[in-house]
């Protein structure tokens, strides 16, 4: 059965390929044609390339609003940067002198039994 | 032109997922060196705390095993039969045992807290380390020998022996705190420096009235000189803790904590005219 089907395919397919042939001779019209395409290609395709590479480029540096909000000019940049650094300082000494406060009591000794032993201690 | 108008949007379907994944790759970049710094800094695990809930929880256990052993202990003197000997010795052992534990996680916390403290001059600090071991490995020492011996005669023995350990241990406990009390001092201390010379370049930066900066400069003159102060009045207390001159006891460290008092007063005065200074 199946050697009957590859058969009919063949014999199917045969045609098919002696229209190729025949369209191969009547090749010279179109082949004019296709002569001009490359020049434009050449021409057409960095030009695709670099408008989307523009494109691209501008759309990925455009600032989004979180951006324009971040870069909006503050009245005096360095004055703030200063007082956010001095208040930083001044946070952190106010933890080092909670630390250095002589009446917080450390870490006491463990309040646990000097002498532990089965037989009555004999002074 | 129906094959370059095929070309064009081919070639743009091709860039398309490039742009598309340069985008991704940006948008993603924050998110990847946030977790790459997350990996490479991971939240530290509190190590001084993990040691702080041990000590309380066995300091719990000590608590109720205390009360085994005074019952047991009292039967024994009061019944004198081998059966209540046996029940105390396995009663003391237990509470012993539990006592080598929290002392052992004492000196864990006070390493740590030695190791935290920055303001602790470096030839002090480390022999103090080395100490707070060998102390450490001594009570290792004591907790297996307790554990090893059976008979009521051996471990009132190694009792008797452990006394002397435990006075090298308060001795080295208190020496530890007040080291740690004048590091912590000492950091306040370098701390208010780098405040001051800060809001000195602050106040400098600004264009004042000349009234203003007279002002200013008898301040800074004020402050300078409780600086001065400061040195003077700590500088004793500082050098004769670190010499270990005081003894070690809660004594001593009451008495260190109130020779501090002036000091830290004059610490929270020069804070206090930095920040009236500042504005």
């Amino acid at each position: 059965m199946m050697e009957q089907f590859d058969q009919t395919l063949f014999t199917e397919e045969e045609p098919l390929f002696e229209s190729k042939q025949v369209s191969g001779d009547s090749k010279k019209p179109t082949s004019e044609k296709v002569k001009k395409p490359p020049v434009l290609l050449f021409i057409l395709i960095p030009v695709v390339l670099v408008a989307i590479a523009i494109g691209a480029i501008i759309f990925t540096n455009s600032p989004t609003p979180q951006n324009q909000l971040e870069s909006s000019p503050s009245p005096s940049p360095s004055l703030q940067t200063g007082n956010t650094y001095l208040d930083q300082l001044f946070n952190e000494l106010s933890d080092d002198i909670d630390n250095a406060d002589p009446l917080e009591n450390i870490l006491p000794f463990p309040p646990v039994e000097e002498s532990i032993q089965v037989s009555p201690i004999r002074n | 032109m129906r094959f370059i108008g095929f070309v064009a949007i081919g070639c743009f379907f091709l860039i398309l997922p490039i742009i598309v994944s340069g985008q991704a790759v940006e948008e993603w970049q924050p998110f990847s060196i946030v977790q790459a710094q997350t990996n490479e800094n991971p939240v530290p695990t509190d190590v001084l705390s993990a040691h702080q809930n041990k000590y309380f929880r066995l300091l719990d256990q000590y608590r109720q095993q205390e009360q085994n052993y005074f019952i047991a202990k009292s039967q024994f003197i009061q019944l004198n039969t081998l059966a209540s000997q046996e029940l105390a010795v396995k009663e003391t052992k237990a509470l012993i045992d539990i006592r080598a534990d929290i002392l052992i996680t004492y000196l864990d916390m006070l390493t740590e807290l030695l190791q935290r403290t920055t303001g602790v001059p470096l030839e002090y600090k480390n022999p103090q380390l080395v100490q707070l071991g060998l102390l450490r490995d001594k009570l290792l020492l004591h907790k297996n020998a307790n554990l090893s011996h059976q008979d009521r005669l051996q471990i009132d023995q190694e009792a008797q022996q452990f006394t002397e350990l435990y006075q090298q241990l308060q001795i080295e406990a208190y020496y530890t705190l007040g080291i740690i009390r004048i590091g912590r001092v000492q950091t306040a201390i370098d701390k208010l420096r780098v405040v001051r010379d800060a809001v000195f370049a602050d106040v400098e930066s600004r264009e004042l009235s000349v009234t203003a900066q007279a002002e200013k400069t008898r301040g800074f003159q004020e402050i300078d000189r409780s600086l001065q102060e400061l040195e003077t009045s700590f500088n004793p207390i500082r050098t004769s803790t670190l010499n270990q001159e005081r003894e070690g006891s809660l004594k001593s460290d009451t008495e260190l904590s109130k020779s501090l008092e002036p000091t830290f007063t004059l610490i929270n005065q020069t804070v206090r005219f930095l920040q009236e200074i500042r504005r």
